[in-house]
Parts: structure tokens; C-alpha cells; sequence
């Protein structure tokens, strides 16, 4: 296989955005592009997980092309529900590190804050088993379900989720990208309204509007993958293994690392699917970032905030840089990137080694990147 | 896949209490995984009022596609023994269960399985 490198990265910022979905894509495409020193490349990769829901649009990867001005260039979309970007970074790492392509712009991307929350929440929840959606199960309801189990396993207390909330938004206040630049208090995310018990408002992510690109080329350029792999598992909570433990993440890593050849004590820095602050918690023990029933007291010792022995969402993550769906699985990989290459700014950390971890779905489709400074 | 019965009792593996559910739920919603005998688990709804605990023993009663987990009483409880001795007999026209025992597990359920897959041919080599 040939090594896979990344060329060049690009991202709009986070937020409310009036304009179209094509739109956003395109401008980080053609930032990514720009970033890259190229015009066009050998084929275009979209990630989106339900743009149809969404935005009433299909076909979205033909029509970002001819938006691009390359409609003349392959294009598809690839989609693992939540963890799409970075399903199509993977289908992309694929199609080069094969010979087949010489170079694949890879794009992220999700429109939705102009859609109500409760039919976002019911988009969303598309992804779940038929059988437990009908008992009345939703998204927040089952991360609910897994963090009480979580909590009172190994004693984690609404104040531990609270801070990991603080710590990504003190972290996103040194993100101009990021959807939400101010810092939060313990106070404010305790006292949120509730959303399902025990996660309040201020566990959960966000709904946000933005776009991720990176070009993939087999051409020498400053920061390599040298993991990729996905992790998966059932669909139905009733049907898993563990309650506080995913399966996807721990299969993820594992390939990953054995590719790579590293182990978990060589990152430096990574980038953690927190769609609710729990997540964030289970997922760094199950990267085996921090030992099991341990991530809570090293967050508590600021091994986990910009500075410390590991950062975790240096970009804020998605709590505060913000989780337009699709194109989250991509600026994921675009900070690690930005972090490899010295171009994070306030945010900048000393690593030569970085990590990026999506969840698709209740972590039925999860993919683990390891990439390396060259 | 075989259909079988089991005994309509288990314990609350987990729960949460849904404040904004989707249409047609009322709302706040009670939600829990229940551990059912021979490691059957079951996402319900929980019965509107009720204080759901993690190792909570609870009946779970169903309504044609909905089932509805309650607090074990005294009289929740001998109900189910009753049924349960009716599965057994095979007088309520099922299939008997097959073991003795029916005291639901979690299964490992709240532990952390912290091993990892040792080999995997999918893996791609480098």
C-alpha cells in the first residue's frame, strides 16, 4: 500500500450559517484545495448523514463537484450516520493508499440549525433499533441509559461530566472555528435544563451548520495517516456487551494502533467524539488514552485541558466547536492536522503523534486515525 | 430464532428520565434496560410515577407492541410467581423454560470488558 498523506486541510467556521449545505461544502473544499497548492484532484469523497432529512437535497456528492467547477471529477458520499466524515476519510485513505486514485479531496458536512429541535432530535434517532425507537427511545434517552450505568459503575459524578463541558469550551474560546468561544462555569452546566437523567443541556452537543475538507495524496507532504479502521457493534442497546464501554471505539483502536504501530502511550494529543460529556469520559478510557475507572481524575488534574499531559478536543470538540454531523468526522482530523503541523495557534500543543475518534450512531459505526508528523 | 416465554420479571440494568420525548410520548418519559431470565434484556418504558433504581427487581407487563417495567410489589411479585409457575408447567400453553433457575443476570452488563481483539484478519498490513 502506498502511504497516505494529508495535503491540505480547510473548515467554516461552526454555527448558524444562512447559506445552503452545498455551500459550506464547497467552501471548505475549496479551502482545502487552496491549502493544498492544487486546482482539481482525481476524485471527491462527501461525507453527510442525512442531507435528505435535512436540507430536502440528495445527490449531494455530484452536486458539490460541479460546485467546485469539477464536475468532470469522480464523486460519491459515504455515510456511517455520525461518524460520515470520517467514513469518507477512510474511503478516501482506501482509494489512494490502493494506487487507485492519486489524490481525493475528502469533504464533511451537515446543514440543520435551521430545522426544530424535536425534528432533529427525530432525524437523529433514525439510526437506532425500530424496537427500542418505539418504546420511545431517542438519542439522548439511550447516551442517558449508558451514562447512569457508567456513573454508578465507576463513580462518576454529574460534577466530572460538568467538567469536561468546561474544560471544551475553555478550549473553544481559543478556537476561532469553533461555534461557541466563550468559557462556561460548573454552576451553568450543572444547573442546565434536563434534557434526559442525568444529562442536562450542557452535556450535550450542539446543532450546528459547517463543513471539514482534507486532501489525501499519495504525494510527500508534512503530516502522514498511518491508522485508520472502523469498530462496530448492534444496533439495539439491548444486544450489547457492556453498558459503559464501547465495543466500536475498543475494535477501532485496536486495528488502528496494530497498523500504525503504536500503542496508546504515543499519543499526544486527540480529538474525541463528545457528543454528550460522558462519551467523552468512556472514550478515552476505552482508546486506553487513560486507564479504566481512571479518566475522571485525570481530567480532574488537568491532564486532559490544553497544556496537560494529553489534551483532549484541543478544538473545543463537539460540545463547543460545534457538531454539524457529517463534517464533524473530518475537523476532527483537520485540528490534528492543524496541531502536527504548528497552525494551531492559542491552541498549539508540542505532538508529533495525534488521534481522531468518531461515533456513528450509539456507536455502531466508530473509526479511530492515527496520523504522524513526516 | 426460536420464540420462547419467559417470566415476566427482571432487574433495572439502567434507566433515565426523558423530559422532551418524541410526539406521541408523554412527557417526562421513564426509559430502563431490564435484564430478563436466561440473559434476555428489554428496553421499556417505565410505569408513569414510579422511582426506578439501578438492581431494581421490576414486572414487566406488556400491551400489545408497548411493555411497561414496574416496581416489584408484594403482590406485583406473587402475580409473576404465579405466571412464571404457569410458563413452567407449560399450563399457560407455552413453551416451559428450560432452566430451574430464572433469576435474571446482568450479564457483565456494567462491567468494562477491557481486553482487546487479539487478531484481526482484517487488519491491513503496511
Amino acid at each position: 500500500m502506498d502511504e497516505v498523506q494529508v495535503a491540505g486541510v480547510g473548515i467554516t467556521p461552526f454555527g448558524k450559517h444562512p447559506g445552503s449545505l452545498r455551500d459550506l461544502m464547497m467552501t471548505a473544499g475549496a479551502a482545502a484545495l487552496k491549502d493544498a497548492g492544487r486546482d482539481t484532484v482525481d476524485a471527491i469523497y462527501v461525507g453527510t448523514m442525512n442531507p435528505e432529512a435535512f436540507v430536502g437535497e440528495g445527490n449531494v456528492a455530484s452536486g458539490v463537484a460541479d460546485g467546485l467547477g469539477l464536475a468532470a471529477v469522480p464523486a460519491l458520499r459515504v455515510e456511517t450516520a455520525s461518524s460520515a466524515g470520517a467514513a469518507a476519510v477512510f474511503a478516501g485513505y482506501t482509494a489512494v493508499a490502493s494506487g487507485y486514485f492519486q489524490s481525493v479531496l475528502v469533504i464533511g458536512g451537515e446543514k440543520m440549525s435551521h430545522v426544530p429541535s424535536p425534528q432533529v432530535t427525530g432525524i437523529l434517532g433514525r439510526v437506532l433499533d425500530p424496537c427500542e425507537r418505539a418504546q420511545g427511545a431517542t438519542m439522548p434517552a439511550l447516551a442517558a441509559i449508558v451514562t447512569r450505568a457508567f456513573m454508578q459503575a465507576f463513580s462518576v459524578t454529574r460534577r466530572d461530566l460538568a467538567r469536561v463541558a468546561v474544560k471544551n469550551h475553555y478550549h473553544g474560546s481559543l478556537n476561532p472555528d469553533a461555534q461557541f468561544q466563550r468559557p462556561i462555569t460548573l454552576e451553568e452546566v450543572m444547573h442546565s435544563r434536563v434534557i434526559a437523567d442525568p444529562l442536562r443541556l450542557f452535556d450535550c452537543a450542539p446543532i450546528s451548520d459547517g463543513a471539514a475538507a482534507v486532501v489525501l495524496t499519495a504525494d510527500p507532504a508534512s503530516v502522514r495517516i498511518t491508522g485508520i479502521a472502523q469498530g462496530t457493534d448492534h444496533v439495539a442497546l439491548r444486544d450489547r456487551d457492556s453498558l459503559v464501554s464501547f465495543r466500536a471505539t475498543r475494535e477501532a483502536a485496536a486495528r488502528a494502533f496494530r497498523m500504525a504501530n503504536r500503542t496508546p502511550s504515543d499519543v499526544q494529543v486527540a480529538e474525541v467524539h463528545d457528543a454528550f460529556t460522558s462519551f467523552e469520559l468512556i472514550s478515552v478510557e476505552d482508546l486506553g488514552l487513560f486507564p479504566p475507572g481512571r479518566s475522571c481524575r485525570a481530567l480532574r488534574s488537568g491532564a486532559m485541558t490544553l497544556g496537560g499531559r494529553l489534551p483532549i478536543n484541543p478544538s473545543g470538540g463537539l460540545k463547543a466547536r460545534g457538531h454539524p454531523i457529517g463534517a464533524t468526522g473530518v475537523a476532527q482530523i483537520v485540528e490534528i492536522v492543524r496541531q502536527l503541523r504548528g497552525q494551531a495557534g492559542d491552541r498549539q500543543m508540542e505532538a508529533a503523534v495525534g488521534l481522531a475518534h468518531s461515533i456513528g450512531g450509539l456507536a455502531t459505526g466508530n473509526w479511530v486515525t492515527i496520523l504522524e508528523r513526516n | 430464532m426460536e420464540p420462547c416465554r419467559l417470566p415476566p420479571w427482571g432487574r433495572l440494568l439502567s434507566y433515565t428520565i426523558l423530559q422532551a420525548p418524541a410526539p406521541g410520548f408523554p412527557a417526562p418519559l421513564i426509559l430502563g434496560l431490564v435484564a430478563l431470565p436466561e440473559g434476555a434484556r428489554l428496553l421499556c418504558r417505565g410505569e408513569p410515577g414510579c422511582r426506578p433504581r439501578i438492581h431494581q427487581r421490576v414486572c414487566v407487563v406488556q400491551e400489545e407492541d408497548a411493555y411497561t417495567f414496574t416496581s416489584m410489589s408484594l403482590g406485583a411479585y406473587l402475580g409473576a410467581v404465579w405466571r412464571a409457575w404457569r410458563v413452567k408447567t407449560g399450563a399457560a400453553g407455552g413453551r416451559p423454560s428450560p432452566t430451574a433457575d430464572v433469576r435474571p443476570e446482568d450479564g457483565g452488563l456494567l462491567e468494562r470488558n477491557h481486553s482487546l481483539p487479539t487478531e484481526s484478519t482484517s487488519c491491513p498490513k503496511r
